[in-house]
C-alpha cells in the first residue's frame, strides 16, 4: 500500500503537483523505507529516460506536402490563388476530352504475384511495385483515403515514387467487396497492376474504371501514367467506391493538386 | 506561440491566407509529428498521420472555435488519427506491413540507439489512453490543464492517468531489460 501511495506521490511530484501535506507525506515515506527510496531512484531514472528521448525532425517535405494539399476558404482578395480555383479550372471541355480518351481503353499489364504459402514468407508488394516503378521508395504520400466500416477496413494511398504515381490499396473484408477505381477525371491511365495476398475473384477494366472484387485480406497497387490527351490544367481526382452485393458502402476521392502534377509532368 | 498570435493566424487562414497557414504548419508540424510518432512508433506512418491531421483541421477551419487553442485542436486531431491508425493496423496486421523504407532519414538515424528503441517499444505496449497522456506530458510539455483540454478530461483524471501510465511503463521497461537504479 505504501509503495503504491509513494508511486502516486512521486508521479505528482514529477509534474509539480504536490500539496505541502503530500510533500510531507512523501518525505516521511522516504525517510522510513529503503524500499521507497529505491522506488524513487527507479522512478527518477524512468523520468530521465523519457525526458532524454530525442526530439525528432519531421521529413523534409512534410511542410510542402501539407501546403500543397491544403484547401482553405476562397480568399476575399482578388489576386489570391487558392485550391478552390482548381475546381473551377476543370472545364466541361476537359471532362469531355477525358471521356473521349477512355473509349480507346488502356493497356493493362497484370503482374499477378501468387502467394506461395509453401515457399516461404509472403512476397513484399513494395518489391513487386519496384519492378514496375523504378526508384520505388515512397518519396511522398500525395493523398490518402480510409474505410473503417463494420466488416470492411481499407487504406488507399496515392504515392509518388520517383517519377511515377502509384495507388496502393490494402483491404480486409469479411464479405465479398468490390473496389472501383475511377480514373476518368484524373488524366491518368493504368500502366500496370500488381497484387499479392492471393488473387482477386475478378478484375475488370473499362473506360478507365478498374473494378476489383475480393474477400479477406487483399492488397494491390496500380502504377499510373499520364494519358496522352492530358494537360493537367486543374486538380486530378481519382474516385473510389467500395460496394458489396450492389450496395455502396463508402466512396471517396483521392486528389493530386496542380503543383504536384506540374512536377510530374516535367 | 502566444494565443493572440495563434488566433490571428487562424483568422487569416479562415479568410484564405496561405501565408498564415504556412506559419501555423511551420510552428506545429514538428510537435504534432513527434506526438504522433511516439503513439505509432513508425516514422512513415507518423508523417502520413501528421499530414492527415493538418488537412482535416484545415478542412474544418471555418468551424474552429476560438475559445480553444489551435494547438489543442491540432494535437487532438493528430492523436485521434494516430489511434485510428493503430486500430487499422491491428485489423491489417497479418498482411505485409512494410511502410516503404526509402533512404534513411535523419530522424531514423537518431532513433537507432538501443535504449531509445527499448523505451519506444515499452511505450508501444502500454494502453493507448495512457500512452497519449504520457506523450502529451513528455513530448509536448503540456500542463495537466492543457492535456485535459486536448483530451477533454478533467485535471484529476489526467493526474490519475499519468500515475497509471507511469506504473505500466515502469513494468514494461523492466520487461525490456531496462533496469533502474
Amino acid at each position: 500500500m505504501s509503495v503504491e501511495r509513494a508511486f502516486e506521490l512521486l508521479s505528482a511530484a514529477a509534474d509539480g503537483d504536490l500539496t505541502s501535506a503530500e510533500r510531507a507525506e512523501l518525505d516521511k515515506l522516504l525517510s522510513e523505507s529503503a524500499e521507497i527510496r529505491k522506488l524513487q531512484g527507479e522512478f527518477n531514472d524512468m523520468d530521465d529516460l523519457l525526458n532524454r528521448l530525442p526530439d525528432l525532425n519531421p521529413p523534409a517535405g512534410l511542410h510542402d506536402q501539407i501546403m500543397q494539399q491544403a484547401s482553405l476558404p476562397r480568399p476575399k482578395a482578388e489576386d489570391a490563388w487558392s485550391i478552390s480555383d482548381w475546381f473551377h479550372s476543370i472545364t466541361l471541355r476537359s471532362i469531355l476530352g477525358h471521356a473521349a480518351a477512355t473509349a480507346f481503353g488502356a493497356l493493362l499489364v497484370i503482374v499477378a504475384y501468387e502467394s506461395r504459402p509453401n515457399f516461404g514468407p509472403s512476397p513484399d508488394l513494395d518489391d513487386l511495385v519496384g519492378t514496375m516503378a523504378p526508384s520505388a521508395g515512397v518519396t511522398a504520400m500525395l493523398d490518402r483515403f480510409s474505410v473503417d466500416e463494420t466488416g470492411v477496413s481499407s487504406i488507399a494511398r496515392l504515392e509518388q515514387r520517383g517519377d511515377s504515381v502509384v495507388l496502393d490499396i490494402r483491404i480486409d473484408t469479411k464479405q465479398l467487396v468490390e473496389v472501383s477505381v475511377d480514373l476518368a477525371a484524373s488524366g491518368f491511365e493504368i500502366e500496370a497492376l500488381a497484387q499479392t495476398q492471393s488473387n482477386f475473384e475478378s478484375i475488370q477494366l473499362a473506360d478507365h474504371v478498374l473494378k476489383i472484387k475480393g474477400r479477406g485480406q487483399r492488397r494491390f497497387a496500380v502504377l499510373l501514367r499520364k494519358r496522352d490527351d492530358t494537360d493537367f490544367a486543374g486538380e486530378a481526382k481519382i474516385s473510389l467506391e467500395y460496394s458489396s452485393n450492389g450496395i455502396l458502402l463508402q466512396q471517396g476521392t483521392l486528389r493530386l493538386n496542380p503543383v504536384t502534377l506540374s512536377l510530374l509532368d516535367e | 506561440m502566444h494565443r493572440d498570435q495563434e488566433n490571428a493566424l487562424v483568422t487569416e487562414c479562415q479568410q484564405g491566407n496561405r501565408q498564415a497557414l504556412g506559419t501555423l504548419v511551420n510552428e506545429y508540424q514538428k510537435p504534432v509529428y513527434n506526438a504522433v510518432y511516439r503513439m505509432l512508433g513508425n516514422a512513415d506512418e507518423a508523417a502520413d498521420v501528421t499530414q492527415t491531421a493538418f488537412l482535416k483541421a484545415l478542412e474544418n477551419i471555418d468551424r474552429f472555435d476560438p475559445k480553444f487553442r489551435f494547438f489543442s485542436w491540432i494535437y487532438r486531431i493528430g492523436l485521434n488519427e494516430a489511434i485510428d491508425e493503430l486500430k487499422r493496423r491491428k485489423r491489417l496486421e497479418p498482411m505485409t506491413e512494410t511502410p516503404a523504407a526509402d533512404t534513411p532519414r535523419p530522424q531514423d538515424q537518431v532513433a537507432t540507439s538501443q535504449a531509445t528503441d527499448q523505451v519506444q517499444a515499452a511505450l508501444m505496449e502500454i494502453k493507448e489512453d495512457l500512452r497519449e497522456v504520457l506523450v502529451l506530458r513528455y513530448f509536448t510539455e503540456c500542463s495537466y490543464h492543457q492535456i485535459g483540454e486536448i483530451l477533454e478530461l478533467p485535471d484529476k483524471t489526467v493526474k490519475s492517468r499519468l500515475f497509471s501510465a507511469r506504473q505500466q511503463l515502469k513494468t514494461q521497461l523492466e520487461h525490456h531489460g531496462i533496469h533502474s537504479a
